[in-house]
This record gives C-alpha cells, structure tokens and sequence, in this order.
C-alpha cells in the first residue's frame, strides 16, 4: 500500500490557519482510494517539515492559503510546484516558504512524484462545497497515479 | 578616475535573516562617515496590548513576537511572574522547562548554522544553491531543525508560538510514548551535533578580530540559560533587577527598534558572547568536542560565533536527552495553589539570539499594567554597525559595491538578527565622495 499525505501549512495568525482548518475538514470525510493509505498532518514550518513529509510520502498534497488570489475567488486552486514558483511572494521568516522549500526537496531529491499543492482562497472558510473539490482532486490524483 | 563620485546600490530584500531592513552607507575619502542599520518595520506595540491581561494570557501573547524564539519569550515571563507570587516550580517543571527551552535552541541554532551562515562561507546564495553539492549538509540542518521543533511541540502542542506554558508548570505532560520516540532522535543526534563542529572547525572562516564587550547571563552551576545574573567581560556582574542602572535603550531616528547601551557603549550578546563568558560550564563532552577543534575562547573574531552556536547546539542536544532519558508523568504538571499579588517583576533568559529581558508592573488581581522587552536583537543593534563599519575597513573600502555589501550582509547574518523581534532587513546604499 502506498502512503499518500494531505498536509495543511499555516499558522494560529488569522487567515493563515486555513490550511489546518482543511486538513481537520478533510480528515472527518476520510478519503479513501484504493491502493493508497491516505494520511493527515499540519504543519507550521515548511521547510524542514514539509521536506521530511516528502521523504517518506509516495504522494503529498500541499494545502496552503494563498494570499494573492483574487478576493472574488471562493474555490480551491491545483497547481504544480513550478506554478507556484511564480505565485510565490514569501512571507514565510527567514524567505523559506513552501515555495522555497519545494525547490529545496526538488534539489535534495526528495521526491519521485511532483507533489500537488492546494491552494486556498484566503478569504474563504472552509466549506463544504471546497471540502468536496479537493476530496475530489484528491481521489482522482491517486486514482491515475495508482495506474502508473 | 574621479576621487568625487556618488554610487548607489539597492538590493532587494534579504534573504536569510528574519526580518526587513535596510543599510546605509557613506564613504568620504575612503573612510566610512556614516552607516546606518535601518529598521523600518513598524513598531508592534506588544508592551502596550499587554496591557490588563492576567500572567496566563501574557504567557501565550508575548510568544506572538517570534515564531522563531517564542519559548524564550514565554520562559521569561513566567519566569518574572513566578518571582513576584514566590513559586518555586517543582524539580520536575524546571527540568522539563529546561528541555523545551533546550528545544528552541536546537532548531533556531541547526537553522541559521546550515540554511542561513554556511552559505556565506561555502560560497553560495542559498542553502537551495547549496543543497545540490552538499546535500547531507543541509540534510542534517533541516533534521537537527526538525528535533528541535518536535521537542517544543512535545511540551507546547506546536512548535510556532507553543500553548503549554503556565504560572506554575505547563498544562499538561507529554505522554511518555511521545517522549521515547524524541529520546531516541535525541541519541541519533549526538553524532550530528559532534560533526557539526568538527565541520565548522574546517571552514575558512573570515580572520575577523574585534574589541567588543561580550554580555551574557551567568550563574554558579551550569552554562546559563533560564538564570543567571548579567554579566560582562569588562567586570559587570548584577542582579537582572538592576538592568536599567546598567543598561539605556535609545530611540534613533532611521530605526523603528530601540538601540541599547551598557554605560553608554554597544555590547554583544548571543552565542560568542555566552561561550566567551561561560566556557567554563560546559559539560565535559562537549568541552571535549570543542578541544578538538583546537579554536580558543573567549575568542575575539565575530566569525566564531557559528563555531559557538555548534558548541551550544551539541550542549543542548545532551542536556535535553539527559534530562528527558529518566521521564516519568508528574501527578502535577503545575503548582496550582499560588495568588497573584501587585508589584514590579523581572525576568531573563538566553534566547539563542542573546539575553532577553522582561520588567513587568502586575496589579493586585495579576492583570499585568506596564511591560518592558528588551530583545537581544536590539541589544545587539549598535554592535552590528559598529561590526560593519570594522569588518569593511578591513576588508578594504576600495572593493566594489557588490562585494562590500556581500560583506556586510555576511557581518549581519553572523548575528542571526531577527529584526520582527527586534521590531526587519536588506537594501544597501552606498554613497562614495
């Protein structure tokens, strides 16, 4: 069985607990594919602790609040960790955000899948309807990984 | 070429320092007229919005002002407040306090020495432009970085701006399953931290010999960190009550931090200061460890302050193991029977950036009225312009632009500022007549 993880990156600071908030959400629903033992976790320190997750995951998925969505945008965005590299506008102490920490795995040979990162509005609450598009994206990534 | 010309360098933010700042500089007739650290992050008014919050509030408040050392801020509060309603913590709370705090120091330390400082003196931009020929380097860094976080988390249910801190003890024990399970990362660990500083010892680490006053806590049985009267090298030794009588905080107008003085003079605190002043409290291992290297302290050149944060990080590593190996669950985490009462109370610890300084008036009821933080990067302020200026002299003023403020960039991130605390950093801007 394959080890797939779901990791939300945040902060108790306002807004930037969104992705713990998801990551909770998700766990409740319990997603389940075949061949995949999916697991849960928060982060508060994206580089080292992300890049351990990595490691030892087959899959991951990055689920973060984007700030520079537009404040109209009220779903989930799926990006590759090269797109972010050109959302990136870190805010993260000493300049080592998720997006510097991936290039950091990508350099460090942390990984054999590209990891997918979630982005989320960041003036969105975690509801429902967000909660069923990334269990969605979730199962479908797997689904088609599981076939490789 | 003209003896009269004007350069002007602006460099986007830095990276590898906690913080935004900017730095600007002045040559005349090659000598340096005028240099200014400027920290124009707004002030963040925590002493003042602390205000009317009881002991417990503040405790988990002041750990805000840092996601890096929020265990220093939180030791020391509970710390001052503990002294002013007499309650002495249990063996067990000291212990396990002792163990958090080690944990703080564990991953600020494996952070800057691996992500932050090598670079500079490995020849990169980045610990990522560095990863690709040292992988294992930073791979060390990031899992030393990781223990040290997981070792907060074990006590403060997260390691960013932990929760389990309280007048009287913590709030709950961890349970003893969580604890093997860091034990046993604690022992891997020994022989990372041991070849951390026999890998610094190697590197060719700038000659950089300076006169500067060396600050730090210091008591009669261990190498301070949670107690300690302050100390100097230039023969203070006081109680941490009479810090004002020593010490004055000024308001400079390019920096929104307070600059701070001892008798009117800039003062180093942090990891070269504390082992200049302390080396004889290290335990035995790690003394032997740094024997080694065959690297003398006190030691007068600023670039041995990465050998020292190694030195402590292998100090540290042993202690938490030493203390957590014999873990047992308390029947209580906290001293529960105490009352507030009004007064003035202080508290100071060794954050690993330098001795952190708290002076708080507490009500009858302990809601706390005034508050004073005194963080070290703000101690350290006017030393780090007084480093820059030294450092570019002798580095030669007649190196272009880019290479002066990769040297002065190099002196800064040698302090591992945090400037959030401190209230940011770097744009640098040379003027040359």
């Amino acid at each position: 069985m394959k080890s797939a993880w779901l990791i939300g990156v945040g902060s108790p600071f306002s807004n930037d607990v969104l992705g713990w908030q998801v990551v909770d959400a998700l766990k409740d629903h319990n997603i389940t594919v075949e061949g995949w033992q999916v697991n849960y976790a928060k982060t508060n320190r994206p580089a080292s602790a992300l890049i351990e997750y990595l490691e030892k995951a087959d899959m991951c998925f990055i689920l973060d609040a984007l700030e520079n969505q537009p404040m109209t945008q009220t779903s989930a965005v799926f990006l590759t960790a090269d797109q972010l590299q050109g959302l990136s506008s870190c805010h993260s102490s000493h300049a080592l955000g998720v997006a510097e920490a991936l290039v950091l795995a990508e350099k460090l040979g942390s990984y054999t899948r590209q990891p997918k990162i979630i982005g989320l509005p960041f003036t969105c609450e975690p509801n429902q309807r967000i909660i069923e598009q990334i269990q969605h994206f979730v199962c479908q990534t797997l689904s088609e990984e599981a076939n490789k | 070429m003209t003896s009269q010309r004007t350069v002007k360098i602006e460099v986007p933010v830095l990276a590898r320092v906690e913080g935004e700042g900017a730095l600007e500089l002045e040559i005349r007739d090659k000598q340096i007229t005028q240099l200014k650290l400027r920290i124009f992050e707004p002030p963040r008014y925590f002493e003042k919005f602390i205000e009317s919050h009881n002991c417990d509030d503040v405790i988990d408040m002041v750990a805000r002002i840092c996601g890096i050392c929020p265990v220093a801020y939180q030791m020391t509060a509970v710390q001052a407040f503990e002294n002013l309603f007499e309650i002495e913590p249990s063996p067990w709370v000291k212990a396990m306090r002792k163990a958090m705090y080690c944990g703080e120091w564990i991953q600020s330390h494996a952070l800057h020495i691996h992500l932050l400082a090598a670079p500079d003196f490995m020849g990169f931009n980045s610990a990522i432009d560095m990863a690709e020929d040292h992988a294992d380097i930073v791979r060390r860094g990031l899992r030393l970085q990781t223990l040290g976080n997981d070792l907060i988390a074990l006590f403060g249910a997260r390691s960013v701006h932990p929760v389990g801190i309280k007048v009287g003890g913590f709030y709950k024990a961890p349970a003893p399953e969580a604890v093997t399970e860091v034990v046993n990362r604690l022992n891997s660990a020994r022989d990372d931290a041991e070849s951390v500083i026999e890998w610094l010892a190697d590197l060719p680490l700038p000659d950089n010999h300076q006169d500067f006053i060396s600050v730090a806590l210091q008591n009669e049985s261990d190498y301070a960190i949670y107690r300690g009267n302050i100390v100097s090298d230039n023969g203070l030794n006081t109680p941490i009550e009479t810090w004002q009588e020593h010490f004055e905080e000024k308001q400079l107008a390019h920096s929104t931090a307070l600059y701070a003085y001892l008798h009117g003079k800039p003062y180093l605190v942090g990891p070269l200061a504390r082992l200049n002043l302390n080396q004889t409290h290290l335990p035995t291992a790690t003394a032997n460890c740094l024997a080694k290297t065959g690297i003398q302290f006190p030691s007068s050149n600023m670039f041995h302050s990465i050998i020292a944060r190694a030195v402590e990080m292998h100090m540290v590593i042993n202690q938490a193991l030493d203390i957590l190996e014999n873990y047992h669950v308390p029947e209580h985490a906290c001293t529960e029977h105490w009352a507030p009462k009004a007064g003035v109370t202080y508290g100071a610890s060794e954050a690993p950036r330098g001795v952190l300084w708290h002076r708080y008036e507490v009500d009858e009821t302990g809601l706390v009225s005034a508050a004073q933080i005194v963080p070290p990067t703000s101690q350290n302020q006017a030393r780090i312009e007084q480093d820059i200026a030294q450092s570019l002299m002798a580095y030669g003023l007649d190196h272009d632009n880019e290479q002066l403020r990769l040297r002065a960039e190099t002196v800064i991130r040698n302090y591992d500022p945090c400037i959030s605390c401190a209230t940011h950093f770097l744009k640098l801007k040379v003027s040359r007549h």
